[in-house]
């Protein structure tokens, strides 16, 4: 059953279908939560704000004007932004070096828990806006379109935003080569 | 800032796919949580079925309390009135004699005239 069907049944009082939506949505968000924030249970919390959000609006969702997911995914994107808004002042591109160094090398010689850490890492010094974007795009696997719809900005600011994000990321790895375990060629 | 080489980006997606293989899974008592907003926040429908029982007792067949007493209220008042005024009660053309039909059938609707007033013509 799709999203939109399984609310629709939820709002009619099947809460079995409230569950199951709860099944296929939370893990994505919650997913992305945690890589935008890098807090689990900042995350959690984002998450179950969100969820509470949609059985609210259940009553009134008109099925086939929006995907769920979207709509959960855009709270989750706003919720996120208030939080770090709140918990420190955003990183200036100007604060981050020049990517100088092949991280490619380094990379490869990386087991996966290490990558993995590796990229949390160097994305917690994106600025957010480029951080929300390259996790939606290079992450979660989202569509440039279905980005914009969730950031509200168009396609075009959508693939700028992640172009400039993968050039910080290299920047902020190439800054770490001690974590990355190489040296200046 | 210059853009990343294509090594750069090949080890962007090399950590990039490392971490979509290994995305941050919420623990099941998180999810427990969840499943149970989701049940308390399902709306409520309560289909209250009308009880069709059949009325026990003098009582309920005349609609309760307050209708017997109504009833009773009435026959006394009749009762009373054919004792105190008997020539009234006499006067009343529904019980007069029973030959006076032309008296009855101003009571009756009028489709039913029609129809009195056609056996009288076939008679």
């Amino acid at each position: 059953m799709s999203d939109d069907a399984l609310l629709v049944a939820f709002a009619n009082g099947d809460a079995s279908a409230g569950r199951e939506l709860t099944h296929q949505l939370a893990p994505k968000l919650f997913s992305y939560a945690s890589r935008v924030l890098g807090d689990r249970a900042e995350a959690e919390d984002v998450v179950q704000d969100c969820m509470l959000r949609l059985w609210r609006i259940a009553p009134e969702w008109r099925a086939g004007e929006a995907k769920v997911s979207t709509w959960c995914y855009r709270v989750v994107v706003n919720l996120c932004t208030d939080r770090i808004r709140k918990r420190r002042p955003s990183v200036s591109l100007d604060a981050v070096a020049e990517p100088k160094a092949d991280i490619l090398g380094a990379v490869e010689q990386m087991t996966e828990a290490a990558r993995v850490e590796a990229l949390q890492n160097a994305l917690s010094v994106l600025p957010d806006r480029q951080r929300q974007a390259v996790v939606l795009r290079h992450l979660e696997g989202l569509s440039n379109p279905e980005i914009a719809g969730i950031m509200d900005i168009t396609t075009e600011a959508v693939e700028s935003l992640t172009a400039r994000g993968k050039r910080t990321l290299s920047a902020a790895l190439s800054g770490r080569k001690a974590e990355l375990g190489y040296e200046d060629e | 800032m210059s853009d990343p080489t294509p090594k750069q980006d090949d080890g962007l997606e090399i950590l990039f796919q490392a971490a979509r293989l290994q995305p941050p899974e919420p623990d099941a008592d998180f999810m427990a949580r969840l499943s149970a907003d989701a049940e308390a926040a399902a709306p409520r429908h309560e289909w209250r079925v009308r009880s069709h029982k059949r009325p026990h007792g003098i009582m309920e067949r005349l609609g309760g309390w307050l209708a017997a007493t109504g009833l009773a209220a009435t026959t006394a008042a009749g009762i009373w009135i054919g004792f105190v005024m008997p020539d009234i009660v006499n006067s009343l053309p529904i019980v007069g004699d029973a030959s006076d039909s032309f008296a009855l059938s101003e009571f009756l609707p009028a489709a039913d005239l029609t129809a009195l007033a056609l056996l009288e013509i076939d008679g």
